[in-house]
């Protein structure tokens, strides 16, 4: 009897969580015969637990079981061929496997359940099995499809510690731990995105819905992707393509009533000679939203993206990938929230209806609007030396325009007033050296980022004509030190910026040169065998970006003139981040992150107490300056399994921030924000898979601590905001499930206004909405 | 070996710019007003009084150059506007534009301080629709003393509301694309 293992799905660390392992047992007498037993165990992938109750069903045999309460599983009289697997459990997406059965053999399936929970796994694109490294929290598919038809910055929110910067209800962006913008990084699988990240009124050109997984990463150790990660890394990926010879996927169709918006999502899977395939398509509309008491004139939008990657076949060398991605977004800015002047604004804070409200509904999308496209090519090759060691090469193109039209005279709304096209490139080769104590990966880093002004807009640029050249060196290394796992990290940076702006009409060349550095140093500790803690401190100097250098202007998005300041230094950020997870009773999860951050020379828009006298009146004047701040905050997590039906999820974020210099607060910084959710879930009947209901509060107190002179007005007022969920996995013939979920959002139709919204100034937020979404796997 | 041909593939995509040069085209600010002026011309003969406004460099930069004037008690004067952008030679006249788009704007005229005013100013000139535009004026100047005059241009208001076409400015509404204000003292 000979005993051999094969991994099929190979443990693909930075991205695959939900990973097949089969160990065959092999038998080559039985072979031909349909006599083949085929059994094996579900196992919680997070804690390695069995998950009880869990169905497989083979498709081609249409033959189904429940695994027992340890999460065994048998199937007999199986003859050779090859089947499709498809696994469910409660409160995990299903998951489909494609195998050849020759023998009788024994599998473990690896679910995702607690996908809630932190999860260790490294961003460092490493090739290695071990948990050690950074923490990440993660939305799952699962989750994912009860928040179809949300953007990317909503979805997010639904980790604590992460808050959205909006600009009405189409233009949001995500906020981790306080922060950003220029210090927040996305990576659009495995590329950092590069947009006009710089702009409060510009929100991620990229669709989650081309994603299988949402994560973020909020220590400021993310030394791979440079100095704009100092406040985190956003992590949109694929699953990890499976081979299967068949057509698969999914389509979603979703429709809320507030907008009256419609959307249609798809994914389709494949695998033939060439390699994996996998297309994703999504197109979204929205018409104008309404408050409770009226509707939000112009804010309705038009989204599509699609993408496609293709990987080789499994090669016991090389993986190679070609991701290809397109977003456009064409978005209405709330009519009423456009302003001439500083007495137009004052009159427009006075009003409790903003002007231009119209008091019927519309798909219209007129000026104020953005209409946004963007492009990405990556390409990679990692390529395996042996066992230890590998090398990685990405390349990453993109291609950003940016259109906004503001309401002009003579007919010039239909042309644009600001009209950015941004071209770049990035490419990333690292080496790998995985020990059995020590790994390390060192690597460099070149980004070239070209933005224009597209001429024809008839208006000074607010930003310039630029090209930056990036050159960067980094290592990785991690070991075991006392039993402690410990991870360090090191960047340096030299950046290039060639500058062409305007000054009293004429073109004036710049140059500037920045050297930075950024080092962090990682611990991971169990402190008992269910409580395990990440220590992550970390220095990060990032350079001015040339928005803070040159930007001149009016900016319609802050109501004001918009001044940059040549002479800014870099800011030294000085960050420590205290993460604990843990089992504190049987039943009981919690998540708590702590942080303090210690940023010198923080560049931010500061509002002069000067106006500027124009032709159209006074406008407040708003500098690029730097000043000395800190923040301290936190969050915690927490879910209990009451029993097997009923699960309690609680959780809170805050953040004191202090501007050092000024003696105030920062403008800005996330309120308290404290949320408690109850679900029911009930598994398999004869009509459904899972049902599941929930109940979910959440509550935003007043922002306190604010720079009042820094502010046109006060924080608005604390709120209380209910929702509540129906979903249900209904069966189909098939056994994949028809997904079905019902989800009304602010059920009381509480009328409010949010400390983070610029619409705050203007308007109150949306009313009630009823999102439907249904789902079908194939 | 076809993966170290991809490889090669990928370096090969590599593109060097050896040019860190942009060389932005200028920019036609069509839109620019740089320049307001108003003409007041005695009906009975008499000194023209022109108010001026200029700001040559746009939004920001240097502060505008705002010329005051003095006016004769009891006399009338026709008021005329010139929008201009002198940023251009031959200067765009801008005022064409309004008075094309004479529907979508208004201008009004607030005389703030002194009561009783020492001026009157009425509108007299017509849209299509029998509104007031604003590009002509009369003022009246009786009393002696002075005044601040504040002229500003709406964008889309909402003509109809009450006390709009009276020269009213607060239920105007829309967007203000000019506001500025002058000096005017009317003496014997």
């Amino acid at each position: 009897m000979s005993y051999f293992c094969i991994m099929v799905a190979k443990t693909n660390i930075f991205n695959t969580l939900i990973l097949l392992i089969i160990t065959m047992v092999g038998n080559s007498l039985a072979a031909q015969q349909c006599d083949m037993v085929i059994s094996g165990q579900v196992i919680d992938h997070h804690d390695d637990t069995s998950l009880e109750y869990a169905t497989i069903f083979i498709q081609e045999l249409d033959k189904g079981t429940v695994c027992d309460s340890n999460g065994y599983f048998v199937f007999e009289n199986i003859c050779p061929g090859k089947y499709h697997f498809i696994i469910s459990h409660v409160g995990c997406e299903s998951k489909n496997e494609y195998l050849n059965i020759s023998e009788t053999t024994s599998l473990t399936f690896f679910l995702e359940h607690h996908d809630e929970i932190l999860q260790h796994v490294e961003i460092t694109g490493q090739q290695s099995n071990s948990k050690s490294g950074n923490i990440r929290y993660t939305i799952s598919k699962d989750i994912l499809f009860e928040l179809n038809g949300r953007n990317l910055s909503e979805i997010l929110t639904t980790i604590p510690g992460v808050n959205t910067l909006k600009a009405g209800p189409n233009l949001a962006k995500p906020i981790i731990n306080g922060l950003y913008g220029n210090r927040i990084t996305i990576l659009n699988n495995g590329i950092p995105q590069e947009g006009q990240q710089w702009g409060n009124d510009h929100a991620p050109e990229i669709d989650p819905n081309t994603a299988d997984k949402i994560s973020i990463y909020k220590g400021a150790s993310a030394i791979k992707y440079g100095l704009q990660a100092l406040g985190g890394v956003v992590i949109l990926e694929p699953n990890e393509m499976t081979i299967d010879p068949h057509w698969h996927g999914d389509i979603r169709l979703n429709s809320h009533t507030n907008g009256q918006g419609i959307g249609i999502q798809g994914q389709l899977r494949n695998s033939s000679k060439l390699g994996n395939l996998r297309i994703t398509l999504g197109h979204q509309i929205s018409g104008d939203r309404q408050t409770p008491s009226h509707y939000l004139t112009n804010t309705g939008n038009r989204e599509s993206s699609f993408s496609m990657l293709i990987s080789n076949k499994k090669n016991e060398k090389s993986d190679r990938r070609i991701y290809y991605s397109f977003y456009r977004n064409k978005l209405g800015i709330l009519r009423g929230s456009h302003i001439g002047n500083l007495t137009d604004l004052q009159e427009a804070f006075k009003r409790d209806i903003p002007f231009f409200t119209a008091d019927k509904f519309s798909y219209n999308i007129e000026a104020p609007r953005q209409e946004v496209d963007h492009h990405l090519l990556k390409l990679s090759h990692k390529y395996r030396i042996n066992d230890q060691k590998n090398i990685s090469l990405e390349a990453g193109y993109q291609v950003n325009s940016r259109s906004e039209f503001d309401i002009r005279r003579g007919d010039r709304d239909t042309k644009p007033a600001l009209d950015l096209l941004l071209f770049s490139q990035y490419y990333d080769f690292s080496y790998n050296h995985l020990g059995e104590h020590n790994s390390y990966t060192i690597g460099t880093q070149y980004r070239y980022v070209n933005n224009t002004n597209r001429p024809g807009t008839g208006i000074l640029p607010l930003i310039p004509d630029y090209i930056n050249n990036h050159y960067a060196i980094y290592l990785i290394t991690k070991r075991n030190l006392f039993g402690l796992e410990l991870e360090t990290g090191l960047r340096g940076e030299f950046r290039n910026y060639f500058v062409a702006r305007f000054e009293n009409r004429n073109v004036v060349k710049e140059n500037h040169r920045f050297l930075n550095f950024a080092a962090n140093i990682g611990l991971k500790h169990k402190v008992t065998d269910e409580i395990t803690t990440h220590l992550d401190i970390s220095y990060t100097n990032r350079p001015p970006e040339v928005n803070e250098l040159y930007s001149n202007g009016l900016h319609q998005g802050v109501s004001g003139i918009e001044v940059g300041n040549p002479s800014l230094k870099p800011e030294n950020s000085f960050k420590i981040v205290n993460e604990w997870t843990g089992h504190l009773a049987e039943k009981h999860h919690l998540n708590l992150s702590l942080f303090y951050n210690h940023i010198n020379n923080f560049i931010y828009l500061q509002p002069q107490n000067d106006f500027v006298v124009t032709i159209r009146g006074a406008f407040p004047l708003f500098s690029y300056v730097g000043t000395d701040a800190s923040m301290l905050g936190g969050s915690f997590k927490s879910i209990t399994d009451i029993n097997k039906a009923f699960q309690w999820t609680s959780g809170m974020s805050y953040i004191y921030a202090r501007n050092l210099d000024q003696k105030t607060g920062l403008i800005r910084i996330p309120p308290l924000n404290a949320f408690s959710n109850i679900h029911y879930t009930i598994g398999k009947t004869s009509v459904f898979n899972e049902l599941k209901m929930g109940v979910e509060a959440s509550y935003t107190a007043m922002q306190n601590n604010v720079p009042i002179e820094e502010d046109f007005l006060l924080p608005p007022d604390d709120y209380f905001l209910i929702n509540v969920l129906l979903r249900i996995k209904f069966k189909r013939k098939t056994n994949q499930d028809l997904d079905v979920s019902l989800r009304m959002e602010n059920v009381f139709n509480t009328t409010y206004r949010d400390y983070l919204n610029r619409m705050r100034y203007f308007a109150n937020e949306m009313g009630r909405n009823i999102t439907f979404n249904i789902k079908t796997n194939f | 070996m076809t993966s170290k041909y991809s490889f090669l593939l990928i370096a090969g995509m590599i593109v060097f710019f050896t040019s860190c040069d942009k060389d932005p085209d200028p920019i036609n600010e069509e839109e620019l007003i740089t320049t307001l002026v108003y003409t007041l011309t005695p009906r009975d003969g008499g000194d023209i009084v022109t108010l001026s406004f200029r700001d040559l460099d746009g939004d920001g930069g240097n502060a505008p150059t705002i010329t005051s004037g003095t006016l004769k008690s009891g006399k009338t004067y026709d008021g005329v506007l010139n929008l201009l952008n002198e940023s251009v030679t031959p200067a765009d006249v801008i005022t064409t534009e309004i008075q094309e788009e004479a529907e979508e704007h208004q201008f009004f005229y607030e005389v703030a301080t002194t009561l009783p005013s020492v001026l009157t100013i009425t509108y007299d000139d017509k849209d299509a629709n029998n509104n007031p535009i604003g590009l002509k004026t009369i003022v009246k100047a009786t009393g002696t003393g002075s005044e601040k005059v504040k002229i500003t241009l709406r964008h889309e208001p909402n003509k109809t509301a009450t006390g709009v076409a009276a020269g009213i400015i607060t239920n105007a509404g829309g967007e203000t694309d000019i506001e500025v204000s002058f000096d005017l003292s009317v003496t014997q």
